[in-house]
């Protein structure tokens, strides 16, 4: 299959493009619905160590980038990024910079307008503030669950929680 | 201390330029929607476009450019530029040589200013696809001496920098010129520049100035109460190391060459000065050197000594330090350009005249130093080919890494008085590069004009004479057009290996000089 349509080629015509329609916006309420279940197992964390907060910041990344975990596998966070931004536009991964459009006024990449939503959404939900220097130099969800711990150590809703 | 040309770095300073917005609005110049738009996302969004950019530099830079600490100048959407957020940027802006910034949207009256502050020039990196033209517009109309560049192309920007090192490389170069009578010109060379001052002014090249004398004093060793022409001052005499690396250089010079037909004394003899010149390079801090040949030569001093000074320039280009024969300031200046366009490449440089040719035959016309059976050689062998457009550079300053700089040629060693033997040259065979294209220069005595010249090596001679024979022969494009514009600047033209004419010529205008082709 030529490179530039991964997944179109799948879609077809009419009620094949209306079934997609409908798993996207249940993909999208599931993910509303699950991302927050995760801020609140933060919450409710009673120790809160880097190695603890890791899975839930997978799962919560994963459900933001609206990814299963079975295609997330051996992924790092910019890996994981890209996929999701390929999966949103139905194209083949390796063409999501050839394919970049950017709608803000921000002039970013998809990509890096994806990561930065998710950032945003950790920032708004735990409410703490990332040091912004660093969150370009996330390369895997580990980096990224240092980088939200070290936020929440200063934060005076966090910092007696963590261990 | 000696600042070779590949020693010189461009500093360019990324200046990281963002808004960002307090509030929640959409309008003409606010778009995106949801958490896009709420006050926060702009920090984090800003830090990818710094990111980019930053690794979009380091990709990018060539070689000699050195990437500084970014800085950055963050405004809110209530457009307060603190004068806090311009001196904050201060001292990293004095260590600069560029700014590169690639603003967004509402920021580019920020680099303008930057340009206004602090003069420095500015470099537009690829990435937004307006703010270069929008700045380079607006820069370069405002009031004042302004530089800025736009790029749209990873491509432009490299070859740019690559320009701008070039022109520090220019700027950087301190000649340490030895003179007899005065300092502007000596008795052969009067082609060469005369007005220092409009030099350092146009092109920031310095000079260093020593009497001739002195030097010549300097080498033998250290006399009681000091030497004729500085009694009782402590000067750069010869010392028992200096005659150890004299001793070392001298068997490194016989044991490498192909032949050789001077004797080891008068090899000493000869570098003795060399070293000399090296200490007084490290000691008044130039990198490059020249001293005259005439004026010098009637003091009978090197008679006495019995030494020439082509070894000194053979080995300083070979070191990648410029040098020229005969107090030609302006050749030493040439030798900087090429170096520094070509990034590297070691120069020659000589006498230069177009060859006659008529009724399909060279005219030749030798002088002592190039007659008899070498001359006839060198006829013969231009005869078989094409003799129209052919041009000649000659002097016996020729070394071992013309084709490239860091690999070793094979060489002889020839005297240049033919009388008494002394006066060690180097002889290169530029016979083994026939077909390859050099890049000659030479800027005008005003310095005003560069002449950017382009070869073919069709022949070389004088490997197996002495005195001031060697020689290369080479094709222009058209030899009647080529010596109309050599007439504007002068007699030596300095010369690499390579096609650098692109870049010479870029270099020529980064200075606003008048180039001239051929």
């Amino acid at each position: 299959m030529p490179a530039g349509i991964w997944a179109r080629a799948s879609i077809g015509g009419g009620k094949k493009k209306i079934d997609i329609l409908q798993e996207t916006r249940n993909r999208l309420r599931l993910s509303a619905a699950n991302s927050a279940k995760y801020l609140q197992t933060v919450s409710e964390m009673g120790c809160i160590s880097i190695d603890a907060l890791e899975p839930v910041v997978r799962s919560y990344v994963l459900c933001k980038f609206l990814l299963d975990e079975s295609e997330a596998e051996g992924m790092n966070y910019l890996q994981l990024a890209e996929l999701s931004v390929a999966k949103s536009a139905h194209i083949n991964p390796e063409l999501v910079e050839m394919y970049d459009v950017s709608m803000s006024c921000s002039s970013i990449s998809s990509v890096a307008a994806k990561k930065v939503l998710l950032l945003h959404s950790i920032e708004k939900g735990l409410q703490i503030k990332l040091d912004a220097p660093k969150t370009v130099q996330i390369v895997t969800l580990r980096d990224l669950t240092e980088l939200i711990y070290d936020a929440m150590k200063r934060s005076e809703r966090w910092s007696d929680k963590l261990g | 201390m000696i600042k070779k040309a590949e020693d010189i770095k461009l500093k360019i300073l990324p200046v990281l330029v963002g808004a960002e917005h307090l509030y929640y609005y959409e309008g003409p110049c606010r778009f995106g929607a949801g958490a896009e738009l709420e006050p926060g996302f702009d920090t984090l969004a800003n830090e990818e476009r710094f990111a980019a950019l930053m690794s979009g530099l380091e990709e990018n830079v060539p070689n000699g450019v050195e990437i500084m600490e970014p800085v950055r100048l963050i405004r809110t959407d209530d457009w307060d530029d603190a004068e806090a957020m311009w001196e904050a940027i201060e001292p990293a802006i004095k260590q600069a040589d560029v700014a590169v910034c690639a603003p967004s949207i509402a920021c580019d009256d920020i680099v303008a200013e930057l340009s206004e502050r602090f003069e420095i020039p500015i470099a537009m990196a690829p990435g937004n696809r307006y703010s270069p033209v929008i700045l380079s517009a607006a820069i370069s109309c405002r009031p004042g001496n302004r530089e800025v560049y736009a790029f749209y192309k990873w491509s432009d920007f490299t070859y740019r920098m690559k320009i701008l090192r070039a022109r520090k490389v220019v700027q950087n170069l301190r000649i340490l010129c030895v003179s007899r009578y005065g300092s502007p010109t000596s008795m052969s060379a009067i082609d060469s520049i005369r007005d220092f001052d409009a030099i350092t002014d146009r092109l920031g090249v310095r000079f260093h100035f020593l009497n001739v004398h002195e030097l010549f004093d300097q080498m033998t060793p250290a006399v009681e109460g000091g030497n004729h022409t500085t009694p009782g001052r402590v000067t750069l005499d010869l010392t028992d190391e200096d005659m150890a690396e004299v001793n070392v250089l001298a068997d490194e010079l016989i044991n490498g060459a192909a032949e050789n037909d001077m004797s080891r004394e008068m090899i000493v003899k000869g570098l003795i000065p060399y070293v000399t010149v090296k200490k007084n390079l490290e000691r008044w801090d130039c990198n490059g050197f020249t001293m005259p040949c005439p004026d010098a030569c009637s003091t009978r001093r090197l008679n006495e000594m019995q030494f020439t000074p082509c070894i000194i320039h053979a080995l300083n280009m070979e070191n990648g330090i410029p040098s020229g024969c005969e107090y030609d300031i302006g050749a030493v200046i040439s030798q900087q350009f090429l170096i520094a366009a070509s990034g590297g490449m070691r120069t020659y440089m000589g006498n230069s005249c177009p060859v006659e040719a008529e009724d399909g035959h060279v005219v030749l016309r030798g002088g002592a130093a190039n007659a008899g059976t070498e001359l006839e050689r060198q006829r013969k062998r231009l005869d078989e080919g094409d003799v129209e457009n052919l041009y000649l550079i000659h002097h016996s300053v020729a070394h071992r890494y013309l084709p490239e700089p860091d690999k070793k040629q094979p060489y002889g060693i020839r005297y240049f008085a033919m009388d008494q033997k002394f006066g060690i040259t180097m002889r290169y065979d530029f016979d083994a590069d026939i077909g390859k294209k050099i890049t000659l220069c030479r800027i005008s005595p005003d310095g005003r004009k560069l002449f950017v010249g382009s070869g073919e090596i069709v022949l070389g001679g004088g490997y197996a004479a002495n005195n001031c024979s060697q020689v290369v022969y080479f094709r222009v494009k058209n030899q009647e057009d080529f010596f109309k514009q050599q007439c504007k600047v002068g007699n030596h033209l300095s010369m690499v290996y390579g096609d650098f004419a692109r870049e010479l010529i870029a270099l020529g205008e980064s200075f606003g000089m008048e180039v001239v082709t051929a």
